[in-house]
């Protein structure tokens, strides 16, 4: 069993591996690029002033709740309410749709198929690889931020517990995602179809999480959304309280994972 | 060893197979042939436990091959009627995964099989040609050395020096007591390795037996020369096949029916008679064509 594990975690890595190493280079390619531009907006008054003037609405819902006025509330509407979501997010559905899907549909995964490997064990250990490479993704994503911050905003204080809160919450919310993918991806025998089932889903969930930010009376579409469950101006703030929400989120991602391997052990390979 | 029980398998209202009943015994070489789409290949997965069964069942070893597959799976060597490998890694690399996800420590079955079909197998499999990954597939599925092989068309795309020494692999494997289920589309192969053969059509079992006794059954044809031209419908009212006619020679099938054959040859002015042996591979045509036997 730990020898079988360990050859499928091995192999699984060696084909994720530079998908791994893509993404998280590129997260921390917008970290660096991002932390260039601060200077420059944090002291540019203009564009503090069109902030404010801005609707409420359309604040919320780009995420610009926490402002500008330090370096993690302004990466917190630049990044991590946006370009790391999108990032985060093609890279959990096509990294599980090639992980889960792509290997049985295509028959590369055979021979590990044929071995003495439980359905479930198979889907688990894609699985595991995949929660590796976020790991690796949002590692890379916190260490860059205080060496970044370092660099172009030498005189503040770098939030190392915030910073780590942040990205404990990414993980979460994406693990729940890439249980919602793997559901997908163990249900549907094509890998093609498998992707744009779960790339629709995904995007849902990002639609009515901005939606049902605009006003009041859309919230309940918020509540609909994954995303409802992550918050991260709220997390910068101090507003947020995360045991509750981190537990739903555990509960979520192991429903969905436990139904993606039960999904698969059921289904039938062409193999 | 290998039993199915009315193994049935329906794809919606496409009958897949129906009613397969067989059994391998342990140290059984065990042919399975068939056209395109007659259900080999659902057998094997159903066999590997790939596919539910919608009816009967499978067992290998007397265990459930659905609902026991990964236990199967430690006893059994398995080659894909498709072989799709990962493109990403070295064929040695691959190798080396699948010995420890067998758990096999000693390397030295490993080099012997790869010197045994003699490829270099340290090279990227994106490169490797499909004879190449069939040798890697090959050596796969041999490398723990199972007690059960399950092989789906395993020469395709071997050249045929690389074909002989896979029935020489198979016969030695026969000879350590291997049971060994083999689809194949090359009779000489079937003929060299198998001990019986089943025939499958339109995913049912046509016959199952052994091949000395097909060749028993097999027909025979007979090219007779007559002096001169003759009307040989005798023949065909004999219920003779005439396979060809060209002026004073012609081919007769016969099967089994030899008295009436030679009464019918006894009326005609015969100067020459010549029997020529069928192979397996004509014998299966006869089968697949629906012929009456």
């Amino acid at each position: 069993m730990s020898s079988s594990l360990g050859a499928l975690l091995r192999l699984g890595w060696r084909s994720f591996r530079p998908t791994v190493a893509a993404y998280g280079l590129g997260s921390v390619s917008y970290v660096f690029l991002l932390m260039w531009l601060y200077p420059s907006i944090a002291h540019a008054p203009g564009l503090q002033a069109l902030l404010r003037t801005l609707p409420k609405s359309l604040v919320a819902s780009t995420g610009l709740v926490a402002g500008l006025g330090s370096p993690l509330a302004y990466l917190t509407s630049e990044f991590y309410g946006t370009l790391y979501l999108w990032l985060l997010m093609i890279f959990t559905v096509v990294g599980i749709v090639r992980l889960i899907a792509q290997g049985p549909h295509r028959g590369s995964a055979g021979a590990w198929l044929a071995g003495p490997v439980s359905r479930p064990l198979w889907v688990l250990s894609q699985g595991g690889i995949f929660w590796g490479g976020l790991l690796i993704t949002c590692g890379l994503v916190t260490a860059a931020e205080p060496v970044a911050m370092a660099i172009w905003e030498p005189q503040q204080v770098i939030p190392v517990g915030t910073l780590l809160l942040l990205n404990g919450m990414v993980v979460l919310v994406f693990t729940v995602l890439a249980g919602a993918v793997a559901v997908c991806a163990a249900a549907i025998s094509d890998d093609q179809r498998a992707l744009a089932v779960a790339a629709l889903f995904t995007m849902i969930q990002y639609v009515l999480s901005v939606v049902g930010g605009l006003t009041a009376g859309l919230a309940w579409m918020r509540r609909l959304s994954l995303f409802y469950w992550y918050r991260p101006a709220a997390i910068v703030l101090g507003a947020q309280q995360l045991g509750f929400p981190s537990l739903v989120l555990l509960v979520m991602a192991m429903l969905l994972w436990g139904t993606a391997a039960w999904l698969f052990r059921r289904r039938d390979l062409l193999l | 060893m290998i039993q199915t029980i009315r193994l049935g398998k329906r794809f919606g209202k496409v009958p897949g197979i129906q009613n397969l009943s067989f059994s391998v015994p342990e140290g059984e070489v065990f042919g399975f042939v068939g056209p395109n789409g007659a259900g080999k290949s659902t057998t094997i997965r159903c066999l590997m436990g790939f596919m539910r069964p919608t009816s009967g069942q499978a067992t290998i070893n007397g265990r459930n091959c659905w609902a026991e597959a990964p236990l199967i799976h430690q006893r059994v060597g398995y080659i894909p009627g498709e072989v799709v490998l990962p493109e990403n890694i070295r064929g040695l690399q691959f190798l080396r995964d699948i010995q420890r996800l067998r758990g096999v420590r000693d390397g030295s079955r490993l080099d012997a099989l790869i010197a045994r079909f003699g490829f270099d197998p340290d090279q990227p499999i994106r490169l490797m040609s499909k004879g190449t990954r069939q040798k890697l597939a090959i050596v796969a599925a041999f490398l723990h050395d199972p007690p059960v092989l399950i092989l789906d068309e395993p020469t395709s795309g071997l050249d045929p020096l690389m074909q002989k020494a896979f029935v020489e692999l198979i016969q030695e494997e026969h000879a350590r007591g291997k049971t060994i289920f083999l689809s194949s589309h090359i009779f000489s192969e079937i003929e060299r390795t198998c001990d019986r053969v089943a025939m499958l059509k339109s995913g049912q079992i046509v016959t199952i037996d052994v091949i000395s006794s097909l060749r028993v059954q097999q027909q025979q044809l007979f090219e007779v020369t007559l002096a001169k031209s003759s009307d040989v419908s005798t023949l065909s009212e004999a219920g003779l096949r005439i396979r060809a006619h060209r002026g004073t020679v012609f081919t007769a099938a016969v099967h089994g029916d030899y008295p009436a054959f030679f009464k019918a040859l006894a009326t005609l002015p015969v100067i020459n008679l010549q029997q020529h042996a069928q192979d397996l591979e004509t014998s299966f045509l006869h089968f697949y064509r629906g012929d009456e036997t």
